[in-house]
């Protein structure tokens, strides 16, 4: 996808616009450098898997899936280049070298605070 | 996957140990499969709850501490050798991993166990992360007993190892405040994990609470806690209720009885008594059991939730426009509690036919998953089913999606006429649906044979004046009509006006509109006495039920008029459509294009009748408002302009009649295609009109463009 962005001149000062579109989960640290420079909506506080669909959390992400990211995603789509047969012989290994996440080990015990006390 | 519970206070004495250990029982009493694990190292005890339930012969110098010192030498040491198992009777068999603190060497072994050692020098991580993956793929809870405070083994129970977070504290400000600050910041700390964990969810449970003498003050910190546990609360909580009350229903009170020893009030009788502490231990054990979903009904027992869904969904839809994102939502969540049932069923078809009439296509997700749900749970020809069909080819047929409509009345119909016996109404329904569907798509046979077949069953089952019949003598009828069949198109509509009139209270308004079919079908026959009958029968019957600005009242004017102008009646003609004039000008909106209708129908009377002053300033005042109001190329508007260049031209006004015709042939230009009969007349006229006032060569300019225009109309009907 980003190869398709590059190819049809998006994130450029002409045209701004990008067919990516993060929802930042987690840290994002895993990512590659031109990924994580894309603006993305932060979403770690809605990311407990136990969120209830009828709770205040589940409502206020729906606020924001509707206010921020649906109109991005409906832009994004009135961008869509048309198709091109050259997309699908993007090299595997192309791709696995640079998004492969390179997970590091804990090395750390994680450690409790108390935020008061920064 | 199972779910890691850890326990943690900032403050010991709040009763966190015993809440767990009565929680994990509760738990195992719902048959689940449970493990416990002592990792309060520094002060262990937890297996003390369970003395009782242990086999005596057990070893149990091995626990935790073994385990954590075996893998800083022996990275892939399994863990299900420390494992001791507990028995209570009526309760699945639960698994604890003590602390090890029977063993001699317990105190020096903990004093020698180095968190930061075994993270930095012996995987610590990767073996905790292979272990936890472990225990919650072989149990459904495991549930971890947290050292307080900060520390270490601290950071691993409530950052590194945790699905759920249950935050422990009593009624004091060290508690409290404590424990809210160290949750707060363990959602940081997990972004900071190099593993992958997602937000905690987080259950508060104060202990120890003691709101039966100070009750001023117990309400005070139940609002405080209230207050600022909200954000835990707002993940899992059902938006209409606050946090105080699920904090009433599992606040563990301070009851004396239960302040000596190890007791396990759980197993005692009384979980249901709001007086014991089992009654809100077990509103905890629900909670976690089903991953907080039991929280609506914990806080409201005595309303089902499909009655509170139901309910909450019944005032959405009362609202105008609906708020289709709630209704969605609270579907969502209906859907999650029923999963796929015949109340799920009912209440998508609820939604979707509510929110159909306000033309929502949300409408046709809510038909579409009732009849995937009702699929699920029914037998092919099960009402339900077929209702939910019949409803998503209702809405598609309405949003001219006539294909897929077709597709689904036809199944219907096919299933219905599997075991028709006893379901007579409900064929005649499908017949009738399929039929309007084929006529809509114009297989007018097919569509013929339908009619005559619901009709056919229809005559057995209606009552006298059903409007069923009724309309499905007028939808035949119609069909006829386009057919070209006018002679049974007229004796269906007879029939109409015979069963209703045989009806006890006929419908004036429809009798009105049977007449008017009627007197239609006998305008196209040529019947000119008798269509005159029928639109004056109409007309009567309109006047007496309609509101007086109703536009059918002015339709009804026009029709006679028409005929009567057909008739050469052209007095009564005049009066007619003068009073369709009068009648639309008082209803119609400013620029309507009825008014130019009108203002021409009238000036066409008055001009053969030889009042040319007033049918010209009529075809002025229709022209200047198509003028202003339509687009370029409107064939009203050129109509108009043709209307007044005829006339100009009979009374000698030759060259305003030249200008005149000119424009009509320019608009209908702007509008037509070649080869449109309407263009072709235009050009005609003009030329005709040119010849005569003696411009022969334009004339046979445009006699050419007339050729080039009939040619492309030739090739055109061709095509067809």
């Amino acid at each position: 996808m980003r190869n398709r962005e590059k190819t049809h001149s998006f994130r450029t000062p002409k045209n701004p616009f990008g067919l990516i579109i993060p929802l930042v989960i987690d840290d994002g640290e895993s990512f590659p450098p031109e990924i994580r420079a894309i603006q993305g909506e932060q979403l770690h506080d809605y990311a407990n898997p136990f969120i209830r669909l009828d709770s205040p959390k589940q409502e206020a992400l729906a606020e924001i899936l509707r206010k921020n990211v649906c109109p991005t995603i409906e832009n994004a789509l009135s961008r869509v280049p048309n198709f091109s047969s050259a997309w699908e012989t993007i090299a595997h290994k192309q791709f696995e070298h640079m998004y492969k996440i390179r997970a590091k080990a804990q090395k750390v015990v994680p450690s409790l605070r108390l935020p008061r006390l920064k | 996957m199972g779910r890691i519970v850890t326990f943690y206070s900032y403050k010991g004495g709040v009763g966190r140990t015993s809440a767990l250990a009565n929680v994990a029982v509760l738990l195992a009493k719902y048959r689940k499969n449970v493990l416990l694990m002592d990792w309060d190292l520094e002060a262990p005890g937890l297996d003390r709850y369970f003395s009782a339930y242990i086999n005596s012969a057990t070893e149990k110098s091995k626990g935790l501490i073994h385990l954590l010192t075996q893998a800083g030498i022996e990275p892939h040491i399994g863990w299900s050798s420390f494992v001791t198992p507990i028995e209570i009777e009526g309760c699945s068999p639960i698994s604890i991993i003590m602390s090890g603190d029977h063993d001699r060497d317990y105190v020096e072994r903990i004093r020698s166990f180095s968190w930061a050692d075994f993270f930095e020098n012996h995987q610590g991580a990767s073996i905790l992360d292979r272990w936890r993956i472990e225990w919650k793929s072989k149990y459904d809870f495991v549930l971890i007993d947290s050292r307080t405070g900060i520390t270490d083994v601290g950071g691993v129970c409530t950052v590194f190892l945790p699905d759920i977070l249950v935050l422990v504290f009593s009624a004091n400000e060290q508690s409290f405040e404590g424990g809210l600050q160290v949750a707060m910041g363990i959602q940081e700390s997990r972004r900071n994990l190099e593993v992958p964990r997602a937000p905690l969810a987080i259950l508060p449970l104060p202990g120890r609470f003691d709101g039966r003498d100070e009750i001023d003050e117990a309400s005070l910190w139940l609002d405080r806690f209230s207050r600022e546990l909200k954000p835990f609360y707002d993940d899992w909580l059902p938006n209409q209720f606050g946090p105080r009350r699920m904090l009433e229903l599992t606040k563990i009170p301070y009851i004396t009885k239960f302040s000596f020893g190890e007791p396990l009030p759980v197993l005692m009788p009384g979980i249901s008594d709001p007086e014991l502490p089992g009654f809100y231990l077990n509103n905890v054990a629900r909670l976690i059991a089903s991953d907080f979903a039991d929280a609506h009904q914990i806080l409201s027992p005595d309303v089902s939730i499909i009655q509170t869904v139901t309910a909450d969904l019944r005032g959405k839809l009362a609202e105008t426009p609906a708020d289709e994102a709630s209704i969605e939502r609270l579907l969502a969540t209906a859907e999650s509690q029923f999963g796929d049932s015949v109340e799920f069923c009912e209440l998508l078809l609820e939604v979707g036919l509510s929110v159909a009439r306000q033309g929502s296509h949300l409408a046709e997700a809510c038909f579409r998953r009732a009849v995937a749900t009702a699929s699920t749970i029914f037998p092919p020809d099960h009402p339900l089913l077929l209702s939910s069909m019949n409803n998503l080819a209702n809405f598609l047929y309405e949003t001219d999606e006539l294909g897929e409509a077709e597709e689904l009345y036809r199944e219907v119909l096919n299933r219905l006429r599997q075991k028709a016996e006893g379901r007579e109404s409900a064929v005649t329904a499908a017949c009738i649906s399929l039929a309007n569907v084929l006529h809509a798509k114009g297989s007018l046979r097919e569509a013929e044979e339908l009619y005559r077949e619901a009709i056919g069953l229809l005559r057995t089952i209606s009552r006298p004046g059903d409007p069923v019949l009724i309309r499905t003598y007028s939808s035949f009828a119609g069909l006829l009509r386009e057919e070209g069949n006018l002679g049974e198109a007229e004796e269906n509509y007879r029939e109409i006006l015979r069963v209703m009139q045989q009806s006890a209270r006929p419908d004036n308004a429809a009798l009105g509109r049977a007449y008017r079919d009627l007197a239609e079908v006998l305008h196209e026959k040529g019947n000119l006495s008798e269509a005159e009958d029928s639109y004056r029968s109409a007309l009567e019957l309109l006047r007496q039920s309609s509101r007086p600005n109703d536009p059918a009242l002015a339709r009804a004017y026009r029709d006679l008029a028409l005929v009567n102008r057909e008739k050469g009646n052209l007095v009564e003609a005049q009066g007619l459509y003068r009073e369709a004039l009068r009648l639309v000008r008082e209803t119609s909106r400013p620029g309507d294009p009825a008014l130019a209708r009108a203002y021409r129908d009238l000036a066409g009377v008055l001009r053969i009748m030889g009042n040319e002053e007033e049918a010209e300033h009529l075809y002025r005042e229709a022209l200047q408002l198509l003028q202003l109001t339509s687009r370029p190329g409107n064939s009203l508007l050129a109509r108009a302009y043709s209307d007044l260049a005829r006339l100009l031209r009979v009374q000698g006004r030759l060259s305003e009649a030249e200008e005149i015709y000119r424009s009509t042939v320019e608009t209908y230009r702007q509008s037509s295609r070649p080869g449109d009969l309407a263009l072709l007349g235009a050009y005609s006229e003009l030329a005709g009109f040119l010849d005569e006032v003696g411009n022969h060569a334009e004339a046979e300019s445009l006699t050419g463009k007339q050729e080039i225009a009939f040619v492309a109309l030739v090739e055109r009907m061709n095509l067809r």
